[in-house]
């Protein structure tokens, strides 16, 4: 097969240009398009200026001006180009047919990739033609301060992507349809699929999973992709108009996705959606323009067609390899998580030593009734301690071990410890969820050295409160186990147990604390193990509908 | 190799639309240089085979040949070597003649030297010269399917497909059409034209195919199928007597049996009868009869032959 692409022109492009652009029709609809945007421009500084006005800052004035035109205008352009984009390109193919044009271009030795690329490239030109005259009243914007020039760029960047992939939406129903009315319908039904139907189903599997659903579930959203880009305006100016204090943020926020920790009320920093958005319309891009192909060659040819499928599976793979759990480096850490021996971290684990060899034991908060006994006991050939607790409501007794182990980097850690809990007072681990009767901790430092506790529960009595520690920053499930029994727990990779995975670098202490007025815990064979490499955890990644497992979530609690 | 000597050759070459069967087993031959005339009633099958001949269509079986190559092995070959003007065509919008051309030369790769040239001989030829920056839209029909002509010229093809190139068109325009068709014949390249109208084509095609319900009735030189007529052909005979006594008169000649012509406000009967062999045989026939005592008012060729074929070939029903 020859390449289509040539030194010349493209023939169906200048054929489309010369008739695009002749007579008043073009003209009169871009000065329209200027004076609306003129007169938009103008209210969207009046509404900046206002809203500056009322918050007492006039230092920001500028700021605020020039971020409210440039969400403005962006959003306006997005809003032009959703109207007209599938319009333009509906008619593209099936216009050739209704005109009995086809036959005459079909029988010339134009390859289909040229007629497809020459009906893409005058849509497309004259989308971005749209797109310009709206660059003066962006460069506005620029003036006012506010707004950098990545901002600009990546805004444009992702409208014009937007806009290729609606006019390929266009182009592939005209194909197949070959008449211009259904070809229109069918695109603006996908473009409404696409802005609602994808927040239709976040919304369903957030209803469903009782949490929030990732952001890339929103990744066909050209709106909230959109967000995702001009959220990044609150770091421009982190006082300013678009600072989280103020009420477009937060509404940027929820339409980009964007997850804000319930704990610390901060807005969770993952990849912006806008990332996924260019891989999945760049997948759906090339598989509708690889369709189209076959049903523009006047004889058609199945084999392509076979070809095609399996190219667009290919692209559809790439995408998770890309983005997602199926990334090679992910792969490779899977592989040596599953393979390489563990290190254990802990020293006399087993407590066969003297307890005072490397733990020790305190009662850190409350008042203690009686004094607390820790206990090293023995049963078969099983070496345990025991710790009986009395005291006021929030009384905390804990056993602790500094470790201080630097790992590393991409290294995994999991936590294995067998329990038994004898008594057990109250029916609730505490209002907050914090006050288990055995509370595991593992605290130590991420990678930008900052420090976090994992925290895994354990109770034994029934109708308990919560389900989780709901001021903890990791989420793990508590565990309910059987009354003097043993209980063996093996954790998953700590680092996951976090809204945005950590890796963590230095492991400082692991405690366990005996909290609530009356208890009596048995804890034996306890390890902290490092292992190279990282688990896939493709369940919990793809599982969107699994039972809540807790996790920062914009709706706290869920719905 | 056989199939070099002719322009375009189907074998066995079929299309059904679902249980429709749109062309059935025709094959077809037209010999190099050819100005063939591709006849049959409408929704005979003339549209989708010539389709077929140009590549815009699959067959469902059968096989294309055009100068010696298979039509679906090479598309974008077969393509250059094809004009292809359909029966019904549209055009842009807001296009102006030469730029109609130069987007088809664009289309079959013309360099822009070439082009330039081109579109004015085009123009030249088939008379729209001074139309050159006229809208299309703006050009009458027969203008517009003269122009649709030279655009399937743009690359100089040798082979010419053209699907009812004057439906349409008032007479004059008609004899323009005609005129032109001659001159590219004139000029070597193999013209494949079709027609339900067989009276256009006759005189001027050198060979014809009429096709009939998908089937190739007949095929060959025109003067071949003359020849064939010739051998036996139809006279009208007007005998001033009843039917029985006009019988026996023709019966007398050997003229085998006679068709009844009804005819109104006409004394007598009319018959049509065969005559085996060409101008002396009727001369010999019309002398017998005269001769035996033949009352004859009126005795001429029942029609143009060829129309005949045609007839005869295409309705047979209206014969039974």
């Amino acid at each position: 097969m020859k390449i289509p692409f040539s030194t010349a022109a493209n023939p169906v492009l200048v054929k489309e240009m010369r008739g695009r652009m002749r007579g008043a029709r073009a003209y009169i609809f871009l000065t329209f398009i200027l004076l609306l945007l003129g007169a938009i421009s103008y209210g969207l500084y009046r509404l900046g200026a206002l809203a500056v006005q009322s918050s007492n800052n006039p230092s920001m004035i500028g700021v605020a001006i020039g971020q409210t035109l440039f969400v403005g205008l962006i959003y306006l352009d997005l809003l032009i180009i959703c109207t007209i984009t599938p319009a333009l390109t509906a008619g593209a193919i099936s216009g050739e047919h209704e005109r009995r044009t086809f036959d005459l271009v079909a029988a010339t030795p134009l390859h289909p990739a040229s007629i497809l690329l020459g009906k893409l490239g005058a849509a497309l030109a004259y989308v971005a033609l749209l797109i310009l005259a709206t660059v003066p009243f962006l460069s506005l914007a620029y003036l006012f301060g506010g707004v950098v020039l990545i901002d600009l760029i990546q805004a444009l960047g992702l409208l014009l992507g937007v806009a290729l992939t609606l006019c390929l939406i266009g182009l592939f129903f005209s194909t197949l349809l070959r008449r211009t009315g259904p070809a229109i319908a069918a695109s603006y039904v996908v473009l409404t699929l696409l802005v609602f139907g994808d927040w239709v189903l976040y919304i369903v599997i957030a209803m469903i999973s009782r949490r929030q659903p990732p952001n890339w579930i929103l990744a066909l959203n050209p709106f909230s992709a959109l967000a995702s880009a001009l959220v990044t305006l609150a770091d421009v100016a982190p006082a300013g108009f678009f600072s989280s204090s103020s009420v477009l943020m937060p509404l940027l926020w929820v339409l980009s996705g964007g997850a804000t920790d319930s704990f610390s009320m901060a807005n969770v920093r993952v990849r912006p959606l806008w990332q996924y958005t260019v891989g999945v319309y760049a997948v759906l891009g090339i598989a509708l323009y690889l369709l189209s192909l076959p049903w523009l060659q006047p004889v058609r040819r199945w084999r392509a067609h076979a070809r095609t499928w399996v190219i667009i599976l290919a692209l559809c793979l790439a995408l998770p390899m890309i983005y997602g759990p199926l990334q090679p480096q992910r792969l490779w850490a899977a592989l040596r998580w599953a393979t390489m021996p563990a290190r254990e971290l802990l020293r006399n684990g087993t407590f066969a030593a003297p307890l005072e060899t490397a733990w020790s034991a305190a009662i850190v908060a409350g008042v203690r009734t009686e004094p607390t006994q820790v206990n090293q006991l023995r049963e078969a050939d099983r070496a345990f301690i025991r710790v009986r607790a009395a005291g006021a409501s929030n009384a905390e007794t804990q056993v602790a071990q500094t470790l201080d182990a630097t790992l590393p980097s991409e290294t995994g850690v999991q936590v294995r410890v067998r329990v038994r809990i004898h008594k057990q007072d109250g029916t609730r681990c505490g209002e907050q969820g914090d006050q288990c009767p055995l509370m595991l901790t593992v605290n130590f430092s991420d990678e930008k050295n900052v420090k976090h506790n994992w925290v895994q529960g354990f109770y034994s009595a029934p109708g308990n409160g919560w389900e989780y520690c709901r001021n903890c920053e990791s989420r793990q499930t508590h565990i309910r186990v059987t009354p003097g029994e043993w209980y063996t727990f093996e954790s998953a990779n700590l680092g996951d147990a976090f809204a945005v995975p950590l890796a963590p670098r230095v492991i400082h202490s692991l405690t366990f604390s005996i909290k609530g007025r009356t208890a009596e815990v048995d804890v034996a064979e306890i390890s902290v193990l490092a292992r190279d490499g990282r688990p896939l955890n493709l369940r919990d990644r793809l599982n969107l509908l699994a039972t809540p497992t807790p996790s920062a979530g914009f709706f706290p609690g869920g719905f | 190799m056989a199939e070099i000597g002719y322009a375009v050759e189907t074998r066995a070459l079929t299309k059904r639309y679902g249980r429709v069967l749109a062309v059935n087993q025709l094959n077809l031959q037209v010999p190099r240089g050819a100005l063939f005339g591709f006849i049959g009633p409408n929704g005979a099958g003339k549209t989708t085979t010539l389709r077929m001949l140009a590549g815009l269509l699959d067959a469902t079986s059968g096989e294309v040949w055009v100068a010696g190559q298979r039509v679906d092995r090479d598309l974008r070959a077969s393509h250059r070597l094809i004009g292809y003007m359909p029966d019904f065509f549209g055009v842009y919008d807001g296009m102006l003649v030469w730029e109609y051309l130069d987007f088809f030369a664009r289309c079959y790769g013309l360099p822009a030297a070439r082009r330039q040239t081109m579109v004015g001989e085009l123009l030249d030829l088939v008379n729209l010269t001074d139309k050159r920056d006229a809208n299309v839209q703006a050009l009458s029909r027969g203008m517009q399917q003269r122009l649709c002509l030279a655009h399937a010229l743009v690359h100089d093809p040798q082979i010419l497909l053209l699907d009812e190139p004057a439906s349409g068109l008032d007479p004059r325009a008609r004899i323009e059409m005609r005129e032109l068709l001659k001159e590219l014949a004139a000029m070597g390249k193999t013209i494949l034209v079709s027609s339900h109208i067989l009276a256009e084509l006759a005189e001027m095609c050198s060979a014809v195919g009429i096709i009939e319900k998908g089937a190739l009735v007949a095929c060959g030189a025109t003067a071949e199928i003359r020849r064939k007529l010739q051998a036996s052909r139809l006279v009208r005979a007007r005998f001033l007597a009843d039917e029985t006594g006009a019988r026996e008169w023709v019966r007398a000649v050997g003229c085998g049996e006679p068709r009844l012509v009804p005819e109104a406000n006409q004394t007598g009967t009319t018959l049509e009868l065969e005559i085996a062999g060409g101008d002396e045989a009727t001369a010999e026939t019309l002398a017998q009869l005269i001769a035996r005592g033949a009352r004859i008012a009126d005795f001429r060729e029942a029609g143009n032959p060829l129309e005949d074929l045609f007839l005869q070939l295409t309705e047979p029903e209206s014969k039974a």
